[in-house]
């Protein structure tokens, strides 16, 4: 036996069934202590399925997975009081105040951060003394992240941490989970934000279907596409068109993918395929009707993987 | 201990934080016992004779009320599902709940009890006991209530499912409690009020115990 657990979480093989939906689908994750690890994917991958189960919500059809060394068997209460969880959307008594709920809370876990801690890690003290009923639901959520920390647990399960955010708090949430890195903790956070899954995890697993179709750092997977850059144009009417073999023989191109009058281009060079392809567009008479150039994102990694963009798929 | 301590002083804040529905139950309470009273008429012995499964009556329709109440807060939102996230058997929660749900009926009684002795003349020699009487009676019905509000809290129908189950349910408690509150208030020659009390002591038991084991079955479901 080894003495130390190098993986915060294992899982190797989940399954699970809804009726005729396999909303996970033979899923393997090996998430490492220390590390924040992103599931990225589109509504209905199975993301929010895939962490209910390793956080012992609910039972596999098949799989096993290990948490923090142990399994969930019995009550798991001594497994539990290292976890900290946020749901995609937890409620509480309306009719407690903010401090109240998470003095409730704290009581519940063996050790743990004050009271006047925890708000101060989402920034909540004006708010103490005010009742839940009266937050918004971006504050509504930063309790639930406070609640989710105020155990100080070894393993922080966050699912979709900041929908519903405005950019000002999505900001302070990535902050927090920062500053849990920084101190050492475990993560795992799902999300369909992929600047955020970028910004904030050490690894990511891109999940469609029930199934993780890419893993890797950021880097990695952006580096997989052969190409930093990503050219989108449109040429509108009738006409000669450029064909895909044109495309890709034009410098520096790397893949060229179609979606009706729209093309993508994966392009290491900015500065010598465009040149090249207005050239060809002016050859054959045409102007594109829309042109742009972004840095590759892991969204056009999950595009080239499965041919959808995240918000449609 | 802690945790139970917590949770109940989380119930004890919630309830006193909604005490105006609980004022609305007292007028219901009263109410009801008016209404009784006037069914039976004017005749003193036979408000006497009936004051005690009256009372038991007003406090178990105005239950109803109280114990939906109790979980309404936590069901409407599915902060159920919430129970299971902390490192807490839910049993613990179950038993804290069921303890303010407790105290809130027995306060419930001691309210309707002055009620009933200016209707029914239903004074009697030993108010402590009437006080503990209350207070037993009071465990029995909010075992199994705080149980089956949870398990039809995801009904659509449980302002009509929650009595249905729960009436028959408590039956032996309102029997053994009606009878020794007659006795209470009529007196007890042959000595009976300890056996009632007793039986009603062990059904007490028996719900307290089942039903925080079927509240852990539950709330994992
Ligand atoms: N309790 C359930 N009963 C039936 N089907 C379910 C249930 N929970 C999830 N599903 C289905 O399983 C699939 C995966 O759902 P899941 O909630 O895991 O997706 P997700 O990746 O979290 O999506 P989102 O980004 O929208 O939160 C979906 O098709 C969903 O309809
Ligand atoms: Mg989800």
């Amino acid at each position: 036996m080894s003495a130390r657990v190098e993986a915060a979480v294992v899982c190797r093989g989940l399954v699970k069934r809804y009726g005729s939906v396999t909303a996970v689908d033979g899923l393997d994750l090996e998430v490492r202590s220390g590390e924040c690890f992103g599931m990225l994917g589109p509504n209905g991958a199975g993301k929010t399925t895939t962490i209910e189960i390793l956080e012992g919500l609910n039972a596999p059809d098949a799989g096993e997975v290990v948490v923090l060394g142990e399994r969930w068997a019995g009550d798991g209460m001594a497994l539990r009081a290292r976890l900290g969880i946020q749901l995609q959307e937890t409620k509480y008594p309306e009719k407690l105040t903010v401090a109240e709920t998470l003095a409730l809370f704290r009581s519940f876990y063996p050790r743990g951060l004050s009271v006047a801690e925890a708000l101060a890690v989402v920034a909540l003290q004006e708010k103490a003394d005010a009742f839940v009923r009266g937050l918004s639901g971006g504050q509504r959520q930063r309790l639930s992240l406070a609640c989710a920390l105020v155990g100080d647990p070894e393993l922080v399960f966050l699912d979709e941490p900041t929908t519903g955010l405005d950019p000002q708090s999505r900001r302070q949430a990535w902050d927090i989970v920062e500053d849990l890195k920084r101190r050492g903790r475990t993560v795992l956070l799902t999300t369909h934000y992929m600047e955020e899954a970028a910004r904030l995890c050490d690894r990511v697993a891109i999940v469609d279907r029930g199934k993780v179709i890419a893993l890797g750092t950021p880097r990695e997977l952006i580096a997989s596409l052969g190409a930093e850059h990503v050219v989108e144009f449109a040429v509108d009417g009738t006409g000669p068109a450029p064909t895909s073999q044109e495309l890709a023989a034009l410098p520096s191109v790397q893949a060229v993918e179609r979606e009706a009058a729209a093309w993508r281009l994966s392009v290491r060079e900015v500065h010598r395929a465009v040149p090249a392809l207005l050239a060809v567009l002016a050859e054959q008479g045409r102007e594109p009707s829309q042109l742009s150039v972004h840095s590759a994102t892991l969204e056009d990694v999950f595009v080239h993987l499965t041919g959808r963009t995240l918000r449609d798929a | 201990m802690n945790v139970f301590r917590a949770a109940l002083y989380k119930e004890l804040l919630l309830q006193w934080r909604t005490r105006a529905r609980v004022l609305s139950v007292v007028v219901f309470g009263a109410t009801a016992l008016l209404l009784m009273s006037f069914a039976i008429g004017p005749d003193a012995g036979a408000l006497r004779l009936h004051a005690g499964g009256f009372l038991w009556l007003a406090l178990l329709l105005s239950s109803t009320l109280t114990l939906e109440a109790s979980l309404e807060a936590e069901t409407e939102q599915q902060a159920l599902e919430g129970l299971l996230l902390l490192p807490v058997p839910p049993t613990i929660l179950f038993y804290a709940k069921a303890v303010a749900n407790t105290l809130q009926l027995a306060l419930l009684g001691a309210v309707l009890v002055p009620v009933a002795i200016v209707l029914y003349g239903a004074e009697t020699a030993r108010p402590l006991a009437l006080f503990g009487l209350l207070v037993l009676g009071a465990a029995g019905l909010a075992a199994p209530g705080t149980l089956y509000a949870t398990m039809t809290a995801r009904a659509r129908a449980k302002q009509t499912l929650l009595p249905l189950l729960l009436f028959p349910l408590v039956v032996p408690v309102l029997i053994a409690a009606t009878k020794a509150s007659s006795l209470l208030i009529l007196g007890d020659p042959m000595r009976q009020l300890a056996a009632w009390l007793t039986l009603l002591g062990g059904f007490c038991g028996i719900y307290w115990t089942l039903c925080g084991l079927m509240f852990g079955l539950i709330v994992e479901d």
